[in-house]
């Protein structure tokens, strides 16, 4: 390997650099385009399932106007999938449920487009966020820290918010952290994590050390939002304000509320006596409360089915099934199953 | 494991720097800096980003993690034995050199096409480190027989200098590339495995074969080691260090727990080693001056109690987030008040003649002893969590710390 001239080596070296930088350079575009591929291949690689449809393909050949946008439980073979897979069901219809093309930890949609959050695969403790619309485009919009756990996508398809476990894995663990992103739905970017947004409690701006959000929910107008935030080891109800990222507290012990299709009452989880949440309906006029009859504990953000029901996951631990119940908003009934072995409901309307 | 080379050599030949330098371009200590440099990129990119990549894509657990790590901190045992005897073997450091380097290229070519098992990320890493050990004293060697008596401080200065510059270099483009994709690991071996490959380019076309050149080399016998032990002292400092070693914290857990606690982004974590790279070079000189005026012994048990508050701070479970950087200023401080004492304290206590093959089983005694280390904090980590396992070696800590400090004290 000693060539005597010093030009010829240089030359040798040159060209050896060249090769080098080419084929890394080739090397890291196979390896994005297989990330980019990895939304829309591994999806479908899922499963031998056939029915597998746009948002927007589904809805077209149904004739009726509700849809239910879930994640399906029903147990695959499939072990290295990264969430679960996405479904999409017409309320009030005969048809058969048909699958979305993608997988998910968490979905929330509207009728044209949806948030959907899930376990990165190059990266255990990262998630990843995805925005679809009902053509079946499927953007990544993000990679960030911490295990996917609650989202939303506001009424008008504008914004979203989700939340992710940044340690802790539930919301009683010693050291639990959230971070929550809200998105921007259009622009397919991050608008910002609740963490930046100015806090005001009692009329002045606070930044307890401890806080952590999570659970938003929008209004119509969604630039309004309303969440969670923790600190001191007390939850309390915030409202949020985009532009202005700016939090007001609003009430105490209220986690996970979800506005109502008429903006008229928020239906919340609070922590009761035995390590559970006792759901509760508010009216934001009176701020009446009510507690609802389900009596077994709902870790879940409640999602409004119309106005005077809701729909949220019971995790019946010794069948071993998860369910998406219905309840009345008014305290009156009973739970009901509404979708078997079904999660992460979103009621399209 | 992450370490950069004290600036004092480099500041020692400050003086002659510039004009040296322009009298090295093309010189053989150039070109091996060269290769130091590149080599340098390439290794650091990825011991900075292999805690995570192996924790949180790998999923492996923490006390295989633990065994990676000390593989790596205690391969240094194998390669005393190998390169002693390999150096007297062939005496032709370049190839040896060259081969050390190539062995570094194949581990990162090692990691793109297949390390995803712990068997074969075990493997890589012990591949690495002796190719690394294996390289360092033919090419010192090298180096030496290149300048000049009276330019050789200069010589290592210039080369430890470009191999400074790599080490830091190196997890700032790691950074730079996870930053840009989230999650791309096998992009930053990719281009790791680039740097090697053209480090090794250099070494085989640019630096000429020597003939034969002793190198340096202590022997590790067991002659050697009866020997050592006869003298009066060292023997006590062999266990002493190696005690303290055996309770230390190796690095690498401790910015795996300053990740979880302070949600520090993936793509940021080899920032970590920077700043605590960057600190200690820029304190190691205030604090051996320190040590000169006050004794090393009073800096070394400073250096040591403030590791120790380290440790006891990082088993609570939430830190406000200003303490971040003061526990990474405070780690860099704490290298450079110990980094060099211990040897300075045995090059005392050891007559010239044997005082390379000496220095040579302190190393070894205390790579032995973080190789335990590593392994039981992975284990402990593992079977009780971060904050058992901190509160035990602190405990342990302690112990040995006062029994140090008494030691001390009586002399």
């Amino acid at each position: 390997m000693h060539p005597k001239s010093v030009r010829l080596r240089i030359i040798i070296s040159i060209v050896s650099v060249l090769f080098l930088s080419v084929g890394i350079y080739l090397y890291i575009r196979q390896y994005l385009a297989k990330q980019n591929k990895a939304v829309e291949t591994a999806v479908i690689e899922r499963g031998e399932r056939e029915n597998i449809y746009s948002m927007g393909e589904y809805m077209d050949q149904s004739n009726t106007d509700s849809f239910l946008v879930s994640l399906d439980l029903t147990p695959k073979d499939n072990p290295t999938d990264p969430g679960k897979p996405a479904m999409i069901r017409a309320l009030g219809s005969d048809s058969p449920a048909a699958y979305l093309p993608f997988s998910c930890e968490r979905i929330h949609a509207t009728k044209e487009q949806g948030i959907c959050i899930r376990q990165s695969d190059a990266d255990e403790l990262a998630t990843e966020v995805l925005v679809f619309d009902a053509a079946g485009k499927v953007d990544i919009v993000a990679t960030t820290d911490g295990h996917p756990n609650r989202a939303r996508i506001s009424p008008d398809g504008k914004y979203a918010g989700y939340t992710s476990f940044t340690s802790g894995d539930g919301y009683d663990a010693v050291g639990f952290s959230t971070r929550t992103y809200l998105v921007d739905v259009e622009n397919k970017k991050l608008v910002d994590s609740l963490e930046n947004f100015e806090l005001i409690n009692e009329g002045k701006v606070i930044n307890p050390i401890d806080k952590n959000y999570w659970g938003v929910t929008f209004y119509q107008d969604s630039n309004h939002f309303l969440a969670t935030v923790m600190f001191g080891g007390i939850p309390y109800l915030v409202d949020g304000n985009i532009k202005d990222k700016r939090l007001t507290v609003m009430a105490k012990e209220i986690e996970c509320p979800s506005i109502s299709p008429d903006e008229k009452r928020i239906v919340y989880k609070k922590r009761g006596g035995n390590a559970g949440w006792q759901l509760y309906a508010m009216d934001l006029k009176s701020k009446a409360l009510t507690p609802l009859a389900e009596p077994i504990s709902v870790d879940d953000q409640a999602e409004w089915l119309d106005n005077e029901n809701i729909l949220y996951v019971r995790y019946n631990a010794t069948a071993g099934k998860v369910n998406t119940m219905s309840l009345p908003a008014d305290g009156s009934g009973t739970p009901q199953v509404f979708a078997e072995n079904t999660f992460s409901p979103a009621v399209i309307r | 494991m992450y370490q950069v080379e004290s600036s004092q050599a480099i500041f020692k030949s400050k003086a002659n720097l510039w004009k040296s330098l322009k009298r090295y371009m093309g010189s053989t200590v150039f070109t091996l800096g060269l290769t130091s440099l590149f080599t340098d990129i390439s290794s650091e990119m990825v011991s900075t980003i292999l805690p995570l990549y192996l924790v949180l894509s790998l999923h492996i657990s923490p006390f295989q993690y633990g065994v990676i790590d000390g593989l790596y901190q205690g391969a240094s045992i194998l390669v005393r034995l190998l390169s002693g005897f390999l150096s007297d073997r062939f005496q032709r450091p370049k190839e040896i050199a060259a081969a050390g380097y190539i062995f570094s290229a194949l581990n990162k070519i090692g990691f793109l096409v297949g390390g995803t098992t712990f068997a074969a990320i075990g493997a890589l890493v012990l591949l690495d480190r002796v190719g690394k050990g294996i390289r360092t004293p033919s090419r010192d060697a090298l180096i030496a027989a290149s300048s000049k008596d009276d330019n050789l401080a200069t010589s290592f200065g210039v080369h430890r200098a470009m191999d400074t510059f790599g080490a830091m270099a190196g997890p700032l483009l790691a950074v730079f590339i996870l930053s840009r994709l989230p999650g791309a690991y096998p992009v930053v071996f990719a281009v790791s495995m680039g740097f090697a490959l053209i480090g090794v380019l250099v070494i085989l076309l640019f630096v000429p074969s020597t003939k034969k050149v002793k190198t340096d080399a202590p022997k590790l016998g067991v002659s050697e080691i009866y020997k050592l032990f006869r003298l009066p002292r060292f023997g006590l400092l062999v266990a002493g260090t190696s005690l303290l070693a055996l309770v230390t914290i190796s690095d690498s857990f401790i910015y795996l727990t300053l990740q979880k606690m302070f949600v520090i982004p993936p793509s940021s974590f080899p920032l970590l080693y920077i700043v605590v790279a960057a600190t200690f070079m820029v304190l190691a000189i205030p604090l051996g001056r320190l040590a000169d005026k006050y004794g090393r012994a009073r800096v070394f048990i400073f250096g040591y109690l403030l590791l120790a508050g380290i440790y006891a701070a990082l088993r609570l479970p939430v830190l406000p987030s200003f303490v971040l950087p003061l526990i990474l200023l405070g780690m860099g401080l704490f290298y450079a008040a110990t980094d060099g004492v211990l040897t300075a304290m045995a090059s005392k206590l050891l007559p010239s003649h044997i005082r390379a093959t000496g220095l040579s089983l302190l190393a070894t005694g205390s790579g032995l002893a973080k190789l335990i280390s590593s392994i039981s904090f992975g284990y402990l980590w593992g079977q009780s969590g971060i904050s058992l396992a901190f509160t035990v070696f602190l405990a342990g800590f302690i112990l040995v710390l006062t029994g140090f400090i008494y030691y001390l004290r009586k002399k």
